[in-house]
């Protein structure tokens, strides 16, 4: 379009008997759109040093019909100020529609956020300026100001693009969150009831084979871990914060509560997994045992991963041997193999408990 | 062609994304016309026709005015003026579809009016002020032209069938309304130079075509994006699930392979999910295509049979659209999964139409959810029935002696659906017929 327009002037200035100084005037617009359309401009500034060079010669051509060619018939050079006009109006918006304007990871400085906001009145006020203070017939005024005031046109379409795209970018996210629900919904529901009841009856298999267990447990666990994808924010499920995902899974299907610190960044793989396997037994253990309120902690001191669960399930500290708390139960032995331990003891809220769980630290 | 670029245009996300915007533009679009009319009353009234004048601007004024009633009648105020009741009475029947509405034939004339009053009325006012009213006109029936043809209803995928020459005039919407404005306005008292500015300021109104092709630009590109995240979304979570879960489940079918003989529902579990997920990851998370209710029962009765559950099932629905496919596949893996989580040893699950409702219930002899669990925020019994609710449905629990009823039940949204529901009363032909979308879903 600019170069059309570009085209029209330069036809019309050699109507005038100013046309040399008209062709000089043009000739910066036409070096910057070829340019442009040769593509010799590959250097990263060059998009802003076109900008600029773009919009200093669309003003210079509101300065041909204006002061220039003003011995061409009214019609003609009207005309000439409407394609000078409709270059100034093309460049102004291809620098304010420009992607740049939407990329989150650019700030603007509020001035040029101010700057985009007022592109169109500035550039109307820019050609009106330039165009309004020429000679003109003054029955054709009305007409002159209607086209030198055409750029505010593109700031009605800076507007309109701004416009369309607060509305259509929310869909966007809302519809692609959409297709992560969807699958989510669809895996899990293929495979939740397997894993709790894989989970189940691997429990009854729990002393001649540990390892399916915690397996079962781990698997499950998983599961209600990944379910925290739901979160748009989020693109992974393996962050320490969701470890807690099963565990609120569980409470909540029993009707209690917890709460949770996560004061660790970052697990090893294998202590993640005993990380999961020991929330699991202990706090499946104080539900179980009639808890309604259950808060975690999951930290690392020094080389030690420590998981800590306050209950307020009304039994006290190792009463059954055997048990998930006992020192001589599975989930203590297999702490026990990996330096660690488990220890429950009264807490601070009277008829609360505390079970510590530590182990060493893979890295 | 123009058949061509109207149902390429036309597709759910693009009508809602328009859609979304609407009423903020057209909040926006009133008061320009608003503004408009108050400065065109203010330049006629010097004139010594303001009597034929001023009730000319009065009926352009008619229209934003009408508009802003009408805006707040939709808002809940002004209910009680009969007159905006029958407006709306009119304007909701041609709601979303290709058709003006009454306000926007008043404001038409509005725009006729304001042409004629600068044109042919205030002749004895200066040029200046003459032309100056006249491009008053021109903001508002650009304000009007953008109302038209940058509306939702152009991007509505229902409207299947509309004129040919509708497409045509949208095409060429700033020219011909340009020309139409011209015509009308030229043959007024002016001289030969104030022609040639009526002329420019009528070349105005080409800027509506701008607004036609911007936005139809920029929302061309809407559904495109939409996939892409949808599908990096789904890949996303399948890669997530795969890397999660697929080591464990992998280990369990190893490890229960020895216990074969001894506890076969065991094994059979551990099958059953390495298969699941095989499954669920090969998709890739591709919407269930599965339109039999025997496929959708097909896991769900296979995993119940697994663990010793007995299963009844009684079906007056053999085929389901690909919409409602995968809301009772929705329904049965969690009701039933429910019931197997619970203990269930027997399970009764009916598949019936209740009217112009779909429901399935579920009969179970295992105890009823804990108060305050049951559709508790955040668990899934709670995401199903706001998905029901979504769908005009409900979700339903009915203790008895042994057990409970769980009843899930929601209306397909279109009539298409409840076509392609029906299937089975055709041999199934209507299994591939793709559900139409629409705005409210």
């Amino acid at each position: 379009m600019r170069t059309a327009a570009i085209a029209v002037m330069v036809l019309l200035s050699l109507a005038s008997s100013s046309y040399g100084t008209a062709l000089l005037l043009i000739a910066p617009a036409a070096a910057v759109s070829a340019i442009e359309i040769t593509s010799v401009a590959r250097h990263r500034a060059a998009p802003r040093v076109l900008a600029l060079g773009w919009l200093v010669a669309a003003f210079t051509l509101v300065v041909v019909p204006s002061w220039v060619v003003t011995d061409l018939p009214v019609l003609l050079r009207t005309a000439d100020l409407a394609a000078a006009v409709v270059v100034l109006s093309s460049v102004t918006t291809s620098i304010f529609v420009h992607p740049y304007w939407y990329d989150p990871d650019l700030h603007e400085r509020t001035l040029w956020l101010a700057l985009r906001r007022l592109a169109g009145p500035l550039a109307a006020a820019g050609s009106a300026a330039i165009a309004m203070t020429a000679s003109w017939p003054f029955e054709m005024l009305p007409a002159v100001w209607a086209v030198a005031l055409l750029p505010l046109i593109s700031g009605a379409r800076v507007w309109n693009l701004d416009h369309s795209l607060r509305h259509a970018v929310p869909l966007i996210r809302e519809e692609g969150q959409r297709g992560r629900d969807q699958i989510l919904r669809e895996i899990h529901g293929a495979l939740s009831t397997e894993l709790r009841q894989l989970e189940q009856y691997s429990r009854d298999y729990r002393e001649e084979s540990p390892l399916l267990y915690e397996v079962a447990v781990n698997a499950n666990s998983s599961l209600r871990e990944t379910l925290t994808l739901a979160d748009e924010s989020r693109d992974t499920s393996t962050t320490t914060d969701t470890l807690m995902a099963p565990v609120l899974t569980l409470t909540r299907a029993e009707g209690a509560s917890a709460t949770a610190h996560i004061e660790v960044d970052e697990l090893d793989t294998q202590d993640r997994e005993i990380a999961r396997y020991v929330l699991n037994e202990v706090t499946g253990e104080a539900l179980r045992l009639g808890a309604t309120l259950l808060d975690v902690r999951i930290a690392q001191r020094e080389n030690q991963v420590v998981v800590e669960v306050t209950d307020n399930a009304p039994t006290g500290p190792g009463l059954t041997p055997g048990s998930t708390w006992s020192s001589s139960g599975p989930l203590a032995a297999k702490l026990a193999g990996h330096s660690g331990s488990l220890v429950r003891r009264p807490a601070r809220e009277a008829g609360s408990f505390t079970t510590w769980a530590h182990w060493r630290a893979r890295a | 062609m123009t058949s061509r670029r109207s149902q390429q245009r036309r597709s759910r996300l693009s009508y809602l994304a328009v859609l979304r915007g609407t009423s903020s533009y057209n909040r926006q679009a009133r008061q320009i016309r608003l503004l408009s009319t108050l400065a065109a009353l203010v330049l006629v009234l010097p004139s010594r026709h303001a009597g034929w004048a001023v009730p000319l601007v009065l009926l352009a004024l008619a229209g934003p005015l009408l508009n802003y009633a009408m805006a707040l009648y939709y808002r809940g105020r002004l209910r009680q003026l009969r007159v905006l009741r029958t407006i709306a009475g009119v304007t909701d029947r041609t709601e979303g579809r290709q058709q003006l509405n009454f306000i926007a034939y008043v404001e038409l004339a509005g725009l006729v009016a304001l042409a004629v009053v600068f044109s042919y009325v205030v002749t004895d006012l200066s040029a200046t002020w003459r032309l100056l009213g006249l491009l008053l006109a021109v903001a508002y029936t650009t304000s009007v032209g953008h109302g038209i043809y940058s509306d939702h209803t152009w991007f509505n995928p229902r409207e299947s069938h509309p004129p040919w020459w509708h497409e045509l005039l949208r095409l060429f919407a700033g020219p011909s309304t340009a020309i139409a404005f011209a015509a009308l306005a030229l043959p007024g008292d002016w001289t030969a130079s104030q022609r040639i500015a009526v002329l420019v300021i009528s070349g105005l109104l080409l800027a509506i075509s701008v607004r036609v092709w911007d936005l139809d630009s920029t929302i061309a590109v809407v559904p495109g994006i939409v996939e892409e995240e949808r599908r990096l979304g789904r890949e996303l979570v399948v890669r997530e699930m795969g890397r999660a879960l697929t080591p464990s489940v992998l280990e369990m079918e190893r490890l229960t392979e020895p216990y074969r003989d001894r506890a076969p529902v065991l094994y059979e579990l551990a099958l059953h999910a390495r298969t699941r997920l095989e499954e669920a990851l090969d998709a890739g998370g591709a919407p269930s295509r599965q339109l039999t209710i025997d496929n959708l029962l097909g896991p769900v009765l296979t995993l119940a049979r697994a663990i010793g559950v007995t299963v009844d099932v009684e079906l007056e629905v053999t085929a389901l659209s690909e919409a409602n496919a995968e809301t009772a596949s929705w329904v049965l893996r969690d009701l039933v999964g429910n019931a197997i989580n619970a203990d269930a040893t027997a399970l009764e699950v009916r598949l019936r139409r209740d009217g112009a409702a779909l429901e399935i219930s579920i009969t179970d002899d295992a105890s009823a959810m804990h108060l305050g669990v049951w559709k508790a925020p955040g668990t899934s019994s709670a995401q199903l029935e706001r998905h029901l609710i979504s769908l005009e449905g409900a979700l339903e629990m009915q203790e008895k002696e042994q057990g409970k009823i769980v009843t899930a039940r929601w209306s397909p949204q279109h009539a298409d659906e409840q076509q392609a529901d029906d299937g089975w009363t055709n041999g199934g032909r209507n299994h591939e017929r793709k559900v139409g979308a629409g705005p409210s879903r």
